[in-house]
């Protein structure tokens, strides 16, 4: 495993001209820098940093480098696939969905994450009809483990969803699951099962499913440490749900800057599919708040 | 400086201990548990192997680890942060009161903290410390621009030196900026490495597009940088640094009068900001020719024709004058 690492450092010097001499100068001879790169013999993480320094290159921005650039297997097409089919960014998915849809099969709770997206993308696209969806991901459930974690709670999550329940008891249930998530481990499927959870509350009318405001708070730490365009849009409008739920008329600033975002990053068929989902949950015509906002808006004032 | 192994332990440990993993089960088969207090008490070193194998043991990929460890050491040192954006808002005075001595001598950890030898000067100069010659003349001796530039490993330092560096350039250093950017970005003839690569990359984009009306009247050149920028920010998810890159588009705009939908994309975005940073583009563009533009296409979004995401319709609009040029 280690010698990745290395296959990458070597990447980055040979890009930027530097001689083995110098990338090893005082840290380790050449003949160990060569035994690194051949085989997986071990180096401490020390070396490594000090080598990335006699290069100038921090220890945070070499693994970026070697996790994303130089990443070419299929873990990154999944996790592409995931992450556009959740925030429904759909203009460039289809190329990971085949990709995906190509190799996975539901062995493993990992690849049931997976399957129970293509499911949810397929059904979103009007692939599948309700039906289909219902009885191929009621078979995926089937083969979850019993616990709810990070793995089995988006395929859950996505069926209670799409199928439109409204079974208190069960989003009680998954809400003390979430609740005590780490979300570090994943970070991704941890922010796609809070928003999906307080989706699913919101338009439930569910206020006062137990959590929701827990279930916020972390959403909101974990756009603390990643900082996401559509993960940001999805704490405007949770935000603005729960100023609403408490019956405080500031969730209207929250709610505009949501507008705003999907105005900018959705096309036209989506903004009027949000001013549904807008109208169900506030019960507001965002057209004519937005009329009304820009109209009002004077910063020159 | 970036995080050390002495951060990348501290983090280790204290995932440990918060996911209630007792030391004898953590580094069974691993390393002896004498071994491992002596990791811990800075004594002895940890080899790739097991920071792979411990971290394994967490659960965690090696990337998020170490992300979280850099990131608690930026929530360690958010001054430096704030700092760095007081100088961008140009908020020099609450900059100077609030930082100044607290950046002035420390020893710097986050990433963007690359800038402050200029920035700290930059601030003086504001703040009447220095006269501006001095600060000319301080930038001049500090940064070594033929080396800064002849590098094709484009890293935080880089983009944050070249930041506060190029507004007191000279016109022929200012070319040579942008090509070397140009070289980077366009032709691929070096890469880019962040600590938050997109970031990074965006502020990459967002210096060569700010740069280009200065250095260049060729319009294929321009338009090629505003499509590859407009495709980066397509696919990037860092927000707020996307307004600064369009914010640039809309100066390119103002020139060749290309897609009204760069003022519109701007609008909204300005919308949902707070920062005082954005407080002189929010008095340019929100005037009555604007809003009335807003409204406009608001209503053709909600009755009328359909139409794409606002960044793809500019990209589109951008590859008109391309292919006319």
């Amino acid at each position: 495993m280690p010698k990745k690492y290395y296959e990458a450092l070597e990447e980055l010097r040979i890009m930027n001209n530097i001689t083995v001499s110098d990338l090893c100068d005082g840290v380790i001879d050449e003949r160990s820098y060569y035994r690194y790169l051949s085989n997986d013999r071990d180096a401490s993480l020390k070396v490594l940093m000090r080598l990335l320094e006699n290069i100038k290159i921090p220890m945070i921005s070499f693994l970026n480098y070697t996790t994303h650039s130089r990443t070419s297997d299929g873990s990154a097409d999944s996790i592409r696939f995931i992450y556009r089919a959740h925030v429904r960014k759909y203009d460039d998915i289809e190329v990971h969905y085949s990709n995906v849809k190509k190799g996975v099969r539901p062995d493993k709770p990992f690849n049931i994450v997976i399957c129970a997206y293509i499911l949810h993308y397929e059904f979103k696209i009007n692939k599948i009809t309700l039906e289909d969806y219902s009885k191929r991901s009621l078979a995926l459930l089937k083969l979850l483990p019993p616990e709810n974690d990070l793995f089995t709670l988006p395929p859950r999550l996505l069926h209670y969803f799409n199928t439109n329940q409204t079974d208190l008891t069960i989003l009680t249930e998954y809400g003390t699951s979430i609740r005590d998530l780490d979300f570090r481990l994943q970070p991704l499927f941890a922010m796609n099962i809070y928003e999906l959870y307080l989706r699913i509350a919101a338009l439930n009318h569910q206020f006062k499913v137990p959590y929701t405001f827990e279930i916020y708070d972390k959403l909101n730490t974990l756009l603390g440490y990643f900082l996401n365009r559509y993960y940001t849009v999805f704490g405007y409008v949770y935000g603005s749900y729960l100023e609403y739920s408490k019956g405080n008329k500031d969730y209207l600033k929250p709610l505009l800057k949501y507008f705003h975002s999907i105005l900018i990053l959705t096309d036209t068929r989506e903004i009027k599919e949000t001013a549904d989902f807008v109208k169900l949950v506030f019960n507001v015509n965002i057209y004519d708040l937005l009329i009304e906002d820009i109209k009002t808006t004077d910063f020159n004032r | 400086m970036a995080i050390t192994e002495f951060d990348v332990i501290r983090m280790l440990d204290k995932m440990r201990v918060e996911k209630n993993i007792t030391i004898i089960n953590f580094t069974n088969g691993i390393i002896s548990r004498r071994t491992y207090s002596r990791l811990i008490s800075g004594e002895a070193k940890i080899g790739l192997t097991e920071l792979l194998r411990f971290v394994d043991r967490l659960g965690v990929p090696l990337l998020e680890f170490l992300t979280l460890a850099h990131n608690t050491v930026f929530l360690e040192n958010i001054h430096e942060y704030e700092f760095q954006q007081l100088i961008y808002d140009h908020r020099f005075k609450e900059a100077y009161d609030k930082y100044y001595n607290k950046v002035k001598t420390a020893t710097l950890r986050t990433p963007f903290s690359a800038g402050f030898p200029l920035s700290i000067p930059i601030l003086e100069e504001k703040v009447g410390i220095i006269t501006r010659n001095e600060l000319i003349q301080i930038l001049h001796e500090k940064v070594d621009l033929n080396a800064l530039l002849s590098n094709n490993l484009l890293t935080d330092d880089t983009i944050e030196v070249l930041i506060y560096f190029s507004p007191f350039a000279t016109k022929k250093q200012i070319t040579l900026i942008a090509d070397y950017l140009y070289d980077v970005l366009i032709n691929a003839k070096g890469i880019i490495i962040g600590s938050n690569l997109e970031q990074c990359t965006m502020k990459t984009y967002t210096l060569l597009l700010n740069l280009l009306p200065e250095t260049t009247t060729d319009k294929k050149r321009v338009f090629e940088c505003v499509i590859k920028a407009l495709n980066f920010v397509s696919k990037a998810a860092v927000i707020p640094d996307d307004i600064d890159l369009l914010y640039e588009v809309k100066r390119i705009h103002d020139v060749y009068k290309f897609s009204d939908f760069v003022i519109l994309h701007l609008m909204s975005a300005l919308k949902c900001v707070d920062s005082p940073r954005f407080n002189k583009h929010k008095k340019e563009l929100f005037i009555e020719k604007n809003v009335t533009l807003f409204i406009n296409q608001l209503s053709i979004d909600f009755n009328g024709n359909h139409r794409k995401p606002l960044i793809q319709e500019i990209i589109e609009d951008a590859q008109k004058v391309l292919r006319s040029a």
